[in-house]
């Protein structure tokens, strides 16, 4: 195998290479991915729901309908807003000139803002937990940011279907490129092998060299793409945004993977060879 | 004679052993017509054909690169057309190819050639690299022995063929025309060569389209005729 590679330098560097851009390619992919999503991830963190109670209940008996809140699946934070807390923020936020009348006759209705555990950010379940509530006595009304939440998850899915795509395609790439050369490498050398079949050398004897350049070829190149990311990522400062970058361990099992991927790249360019 | 080291016991198994051969080539026309020829171990053969009398089928047959019509083709006991590749492989490893279907491997240097047949067989490296240097220094390649095959006369060729059917100690040999390209001091010497395997128990089954090759010692004289061997 060694062999093949010191005599062909040129060939296996070339390999290398374009090996190495397309996993450097993707690598950026899986970064801007995981970001992009742990950004969103904590934009939905401060998603709340608003639950807008009736104006004949009692403060007991909301303080009961808190407790029948609480027990649905997906709540893990409840806050009361009187009246007077509503008509504070709304002054905060449109000024007190536009209250004038209003300070003996508070319109408003009482809310709980409603918080909720991670795995309940979605669509779908958002929906489940506001037809519960809204199924409860003396709630009016429930509101919550469904259009902003609506593209989030609509992006966030767009943006993995295009990593799944991009992905597919570049793990196609890397089987065919590498797949190519082997097979052209196998064809260039038909005489020698079958001068080697001839004095009793088995297929998979054969074949070896090109499955273990094909392990080589793959994890060293996707070694080479994070190499080059870690070394530019430890170099420039990200002020304004966080990069969320792959654990060590999910880096080697890609390389290894890779690894694994060029030995099927190698077993398809030597397939002829095999039969 | 006695200096000669014997290297495979002599004994009266059968190294080749083909009965009642039927052999068609592509274009239908009749090559070997129910061939019977016999090598016992220790024995060799000089087998004449002129140009076209199915030398290179015969050598095809042996290696497994053609199957007879009907007939079968045994070689150290196993039915070449039955055998598994696995098995096959196995068989051509106790072969050693001089001549023009075993050239040399055009991507591997002379010593890499010479001792590749070790290489299959998985000898240890220290063993390996003992016989080879034994093999450059007896057919005088040391210094062409990091040369590439198509860097050599046809000479050097040769000699690299007979090193490397030489250095796993395989019990047959098969030689298609020993002397072609050579000159009469190399032939000679070769010739010598062929006399000491076939008295250290190695079988060689040497084809020739020469009517005068020199017959070695413990070998009989056939005659491809007919679409068989007389």
């Amino acid at each position: 195998m060694l062999r093949n590679i010191y005599r062909n330098p040129g060939t296996s560097l070339g390999s290398l290479l374009s090996l190495t851009l397309l996993f450097l390619l993707f690598d950026i992919f899986w970064i801007s991915a995981d970001t992009s999503d742990r950004f969103y991830s904590s934009l939905l963190s401060d998603l709340q729901m608003h639950a807008y109670l009736s104006e004949s209940l009692t403060d007991s008996s909301a303080a009961l309908l808190s407790s029948d809140l609480t027990e649905i699946e997906g709540i893990n934070a409840i806050q009361l807003v009187s009246k007077e807390m509503a008509r504070r923020e709304l002054a905060t936020l449109v000024g007190t000139d536009l209250l004038i009348g209003y300070d003996n006759n508070n319109p408003l209705p009482r809310s709980y803002i409603l918080g909720f555990e991670p795995g309940y950010l979605t669509v779908s379940k958002m929906e489940k937990i506001e037809s519960e509530i809204i199924s409860l006595p003396n709630i009016d009304k429930v509101e919550y940011s469904r259009q902003w939440l609506q593209k989030a998850e609509f992006t966030r899915s767009i943006v993995l279907k295009i990593g799944l795509a991009l992905g597919g395609l570049i793990m196609l790439t890397t089987l065919i490129t590498f797949g190519n050369s082997v097979r052209l490498m196998t064809r260039a050398r038909a005489v020698g092998f079958t001068q080697m079949r001839l004095l009793g050398a088995g297929r998979m004897f054969l074949a070896m060299p090109f499955l273990l350049e094909g392990f080589l070829m793959g994890s060293v190149s996707a070694a080479l793409g994070w190499g080059t990311i870690i070394y530019f990522y430890n170099r420039i400062a990200f002020r304004q945004l966080e990069i969320v970058m792959p654990t060590m361990e999910e880096i080697v099992l890609f390389c290894l993977a890779m690894g694994a991927l060029g030995i099927l790249s190698g077993f398809v360019g030597v397939r002829k060879l095999l039969k | 004679m006695s200096s000669y080291r014997r290297i495979l016991p002599m004994d009266k198994s059968l190294v080749i052993e083909i009965n009642n051969v039927y052999l068609k080539s592509d274009r239908r026309k009749q090559i070997f017509k129910n061939l019977d020829f016999k090598l016992t171990q220790g024995r060799s053969a000089v087998v004449y054909g002129p140009p076209g009398s199915g030398k290179t089928s015969l050598i095809n047959l042996l290696l497994g690169l053609q199957k007879p019509s009907s007939g079968s083709v045994e070689l150290f006991g196993e039915n070449i057309g039955r055998s598994s590749k696995m098995k096959l492989n196995k068989i051509r490893r106790k072969i050693g190819g001089i001549g023009g279907m075993f050239e040399l491997i055009p991507s591997l240097t002379v010593a890499e050639n010479i001792a590749y047949p070790l290489v299959i067989t998985g000898e240890r490296s220290k063993i390996r690299k003992e016989r080879l240097l034994k093999m450059l220094t007896e057919f005088s390649l040391i210094k062409q022995s990091a040369e590439l095959p198509e860097k050599l006369t046809r000479v050097e060729r040769t000699l690299v063929q007979f090193a490397r059917a030489s250095i796993a100690n395989q019990p047959l040999l098969i030689i298609d025309e020993p002397s072609a390209g050579l000159d009469s001091k190399t032939f000679s010497r070769l010739s010598e060569f062929l006399v000491r395997a076939s008295f250290s128990g190695r079988s060689m089954i040497i084809l020739t389209s020469e009517p005068g090759t020199k017959q070695i010692p413990n070998s009989d004289f056939y005659q491809l005729k007919g679409g068989g061997v007389v």
